[in-house]
């Protein structure tokens, strides 16, 4: 990749360097992390080099700009995709202690939610007569 | 020979297999400034053998508003979705009664639309994806409207009618893709309605479009603003560009200005009503040809726009004359919603069409007619 950007575009000397190490609960997180980010390509991409890795349950995020301008930008952006993921880990990862939960708890826990903001209950079957599911709730 | 019979003798046998088991789809939505995250699900009819049941679990919305007098910029419209989409999503989770191990497959609005508010669906979708080990399904937005109208109207091969904040587009079937008959020249009807809301200082809250619609029933006066329908397209720009002039106008009286006994005045009401009556004359002129090409009866109006009242009068009052009928939906479709995506999403499942993981960026250019619709005949 550095050599390819070396040919094509300006070369990378004298260029500025930072790396981010962020911890992760496991190695399989960190990789998780790693793939969700890698989709994404870099804004800027002839000025900006990135290049992820995991160490164990480390995620490496190794930066090389131009400018420092464009450091800050691409390390922000990274940080708050980064605390996105993260975020979406501690809400919605499974974690192993947990039972998973009957299907009559689910039962409770759903008509608990529709009780107390008004939801569609059990659900609303679309049978094509142009009336649809109430009113897209929207959260307060 | 009936019309009926004649147009049920041409139906082809849909490529869609029915389900053997209730197949669940979690959509993400966040193109624009409304943040969505539904839950459908698709299954056997206990008491039809060919008849597939499709039920919304749940439906849960936020929408980014902002001040009167201002738009939503890409960059605040992605803090919006960052802050709520864990919210909305555990919401929806909630009300649906799911767990994540019961979901067949996740899908996201791929594009088009505002480039930094979509990677936020992507990226969630994509981390969830992962932890869950679930498949991902990237979905055109404008697909999702229209397979969510066609499957709440039932209506079978309509001419849509596609008209929201960034698109305007009629579109017709054929050969497994939308294809885009007519479309804006340069702006989308519901900016150019937004952009005018600005203007005049309409409040964002519900949203502009609604609150034009509201103060143009007050209207009196039809202002001569440009008409500018060009073959099966339209322009909007020049047109609010005028009637953006006339509130420069020395007749023109603000909202706090108007003397009830002062004759010959503009109003922020007839321009809201002239406004509105321009603009949908030419959607309904170019939505008529298309009808007269492709020899369709029905129309289906989705999107944004899509749930003006007086936009859905117009068209079937043209509709009626050619002996056709207008199919639209309520507010909780029209407008952005997860569900959706999360009904294309599953329609493309269905089919096989597993987006990977590599493949899930967003793009915030993704015309209609780029989608194979494997899914229809």
């Amino acid at each position: 990749m550095a050599s390819m950007q070396n040919e094509a575009g300006p070369s990378s000397e004298g260029w500025h360097t930072t790396t981010l190490r962020i911890p992760f609960h496991t190695p399989q997180h960190a990789e998780i992390a790693k793939s969700a980010l890698e989709v994404d390509r870099e804004q800027n991409g002839t000025f900006v080099y990135r290049e992820l890795s995991v160490e164990n349950d480390m995620l490496i995020a190794k930066y090389e700009t131009s400018t420092v301008r464009l450091l800050r930008l691409s390390t922000n952006s990274c940080l708050s995709s980064l605390d996105l993921v993260v975020r979406t880990m501690s809400s919605f990862a499974t974690d192993p202690k947990d039972i998973p939960k009957t299907d009559e708890e689910l039962e409770k826990f759903r008509d608990e939610a529709n009780r107390i903001s008004g939801g569609a209950g059990t659900g609303i079957e679309l049978k094509g007569d142009g009336r649809g599911a109430g009113s897209g709730e929207e959260v307060k | 020979m009936t019309q009926a019979e004649a147009s049920s003798s041409k139906k082809k046998i849909s490529p869609l297999v029915r389900p053997n088991r209730r197949l669940l789809c979690l959509g993400i939505e966040g193109s624009a400034n409304k943040l969505g995250v539904g839950v459908i699900s698709h299954s056997p009819s206990p008491t039809s053998k060919t008849v597939t049941k499709v039920t919304v679990l749940s439906n849960v919305r936020h929408t980014y508003i902002t001040s009167p007098g201002e738009g939503f910029l890409p960059s605040d419209t992605a803090r919006h979705h960052r802050d709520w989409i864990i919210r909305v999503i555990e919401e929806s989770i909630r009300k649906a009664g799911v767990r994540w191990s019961d979901l067949d497959c996740i899908a996201f609005t791929k594009g088009p639309g505002m480039g930094t508010p979509l990677q936020v669906g992507a990226l969630v979708a994509r981390t969830l994806s992962l932890l869950h080990n679930i498949p991902l399904i990237g979905v055109n937005h404008c697909v999702g409207h229209i397979e969510m109208g066609r499957q709440i109207t039932s209506s079978h091969n309509p001419i849509v009618l596609y008209v929201s904040g960034g698109n305007t587009q009629v579109i017709a079937y054929s050969q497994q893709r939308y294809r885009i008959f007519g479309e804006t020249l340069d702006i989308a009807v519901g900016n150019c309605l937004d952009r005018f809301a600005r203007v005049i200082g309409l409040r964002n809250d519900p949203s502009p479009g609604y609150n034009i619609e509201v103060e143009a029933k007050k209207g009196k006066k039809l202002v001569q603003l440009p008409y500018g329908t060009k073959g099966m397209d339209v322009s909007l720009a020049g047109m609010l560009h005028s009637v953006e002039t006339y509130t420069k106008d020395k007749k023109y009286r603000s909202w706090d200005k108007i003397n009830q006994e002062e004759e010959d005045i503009i109003t922020p009401y007839d321009l809201c009503y002239s406004l509105q009556e321009t603009a949908f004359a030419m959607l309904v002129e170019i939505t008529e040809r298309a009808m007269a090409h492709v020899g369709a009866r029905d129309v289906l109006i989705v999107g944004g726009v899509g749930c003006n009242l007086r936009l859905q009068e117009m068209m079937g009052i043209m509709a009626s004359e050619r002996n056709g009928r207008v199919f639209a939906t309520d507010q909780s479709f029209c407008i952005d919603n997860g569900i959706m995506i999360a009904q294309a999403g599953l329609l493309a499942f269905r089919m096989g069409q597993i987006t990977p993981l590599e493949k899930t960026g967003v793009t915030q250019r993704y015309r209609t007619d780029a989608v194979h619709v494997s899914w229809r005949a």
